[in-house]
């Protein structure tokens, strides 16, 4: 064989090779699953509805409570699937808390300081009632250098950003400092801090506070909470990011309480059915989480963690909440005593989805 | 915008590549050691790019693209080799072997980080 035969026989293997590589290495993000489960219609409506909003989609599921009951319905997915809640934990954060200050436990006034270990730092002062509402001014996030690092970090690899234990958390909050206290800004840290403030406050952990005065009484056998990768079950599911990556599932550690509950569209139907009856297994009177609190003002009405519509746009109450890789949204009209829960298995938001369901179901 | 800048990054070092194996003269490689590094970090940063990028199903025809990119690049670099020096200046042999070794160096890291 002739020298340039030759070159020419190693250039096209070159080239096969990284041809091959590439193929062998390419990107698979998810596509939405076409095996509907449910209400057929109410698939196909939620088949349209998922590219309202860009990113990659993989399963959805959906339930949707009126007068008839509940109508299920999902893409690769029913309502027995199991999913990441993201924030919508917050709301049972905020049960809690409604469930403490009935029993007597704490007053919505109790400053968290008086509960757990922040010292003499401003966050101590901080009332229960401000961590659950958003108005403590504590930021979204910690602050620190470490806990900066860990969660750019972690939103890179769609790791689970908030690896703390209750010390740490204690520590992020000694060290936040507090921006316009009494306005609404969003904070993780802050219902952190209340879910572990009101486990302080009963004696035991957050998880066992949760079992015991929600899950339990409400019968939601499909929802847990984990607060280390060690406790999820083996196979626990997880999801992907926005970009179609696969993403780490989030426990949470002591941020559990704002973010960390899985759960079904069956069990998160059996809630929002309890939010809209004031079914007695709540432990309280549902308006005292869902009705909005303090200054209506500029900004979002906001409750004990639920948000409400300004009227210009429109009447629901309602939690979403977003992890590594899902999406989730709970939306009530607590007027026409209906609501839409929809939850999916990909950090693309499923807000529009769920509230454009809710809409057209008026 | 932003979630553009790291494609943009990828086209820039495998399309540069590319210009390195096949320009006849404007950014052709000067010789071999240049060659083999625009080769090497064209394609750790192609690897890594499939947790760097957002890869869509909007986006993700891009990939094929620049795999198809990347191999006719490895085919000019075959073919353009046996024509250069291993060296253009040998006496700066120490300082472009250092620089490559860095560089080199710096795209393994990207490789092992992103893969890990």
């Amino acid at each position: 064989m002739n020298r340039p035969t030759r070159i020419r026989l190693i250039a096209a293997g070159a080239a096969l090779a990284v041809l091959a590589g590439g193929m062998l290495a390419a990107p698979r993000p998810p596509t939405l699953s076409t095996s509907a489960t449910g209400d057929t219609t109410l698939a196909q409506r939620l088949a349209d509805k998922a590219a309202l909003e860009p990113g990659a989609r993989d399963t959805l599921a959906t339930a949707v409570i009126d007068a008839d009951g509940v109508t299920y319905a999902g893409l690769g997915a029913d309502e027995t699937t199991e999913f990441e809640i993201g924030s919508i934990t917050k709301t049972f954060t905020a049960l809690l808390l409604a469930q403490a200050v009935e029993r007597g436990e704490v007053t919505l006034t109790d400053p968290v300081g008086n509960y757990l270990d922040l010292g003499d730092s401003a966050a101590a002062d901080i009332t229960l009632v401000e961590l659950s509402t958003h108005r403590s001014g504590l930021p979204r996030i910690a602050t620190t250098p470490s806990a900066l690092v860990t969660s750019v970090w972690s939103s890179y690899r769609g790791n689970d950003p908030y690896p703390y234990d209750l010390a740490t958390l204690q520590e992020h909050a000694r060290a936040a400092g507090l921006t316009d206290p009494g306005t609404v800004a969003y904070s993780n840290l802050g219902v952190a801090l209340l879910g572990q403030a009101l486990a302080a406050a009963a004696g035991t952990e957050y998880p066992a506070l949760l079992q015991a005065r929600v899950l339990d009484p409400l019968g939601m056998t499909g929802t847990s909470i984990a607060t280390t990768a060690h406790a999820l079950p083996a196979g626990a599911r997880t999801g992907y990011t926005a970009a179609g990556r696969p993403a780490a599932a989030w426990t949470m550690g002591a941020y559990a309480p704002a973010g960390a509950i899985r759960s079904t569209v069956a069990d998160m139907a059996r809630y929002g059915q309890a939010l809209l009856s004031a079914d007695p297994a709540l432990g309280v009177d549902p308006a005292a989480v869902l009705t909005p609190q303090g200054p209506a003002g500029a900004g979002p009405l906001i409750g004990l963690a639920w948000f409400t519509q300004a009227p210009d746009d429109g009447t629901a109450t309602w939690h979403n909440g977003g992890t590594g890789g899902f999406a989730s949204m709970m939306a009530l009209d607590r007027a026409a005593n209906r609501a839409v829960i929809v939850l999916g298995n990909t950090a693309t938001s499923v807000d529009a989805v769920a509230m454009q369901i809710l809409e057209e179901n008026a | 915008m932003i979630a553009w800048i790291p494609l943009i990054v990828v086209v820039a070092f495998v399309g540069g590549f590319a210009v390195s194996a096949w320009s006849p003269r404007f950014g052709a490689a000067r010789d071999r050691l240049a060659l083999a590094t625009d080769g090497l970090t064209a394609a750790g940063i192609l690897f890594a790019s499939r947790v760097l990028v957002d890869w869509t199903t909007a986006t993700v025809f891009a990939w094929y693209a620049l795999v198809l990119v990347l191999a006719a690049a490895t085919v000019g670099a075959v073919l353009r080799w046996r024509t250069l020096p291993p060296l253009k200046d040998p006496a700066k042999r120490t300082s472009r072997t250092w620089g490559a070794g860095c560089g080199l160096a710096i795209v393994l890291v990207l490789v092992g980080v992103t893969t890990l």
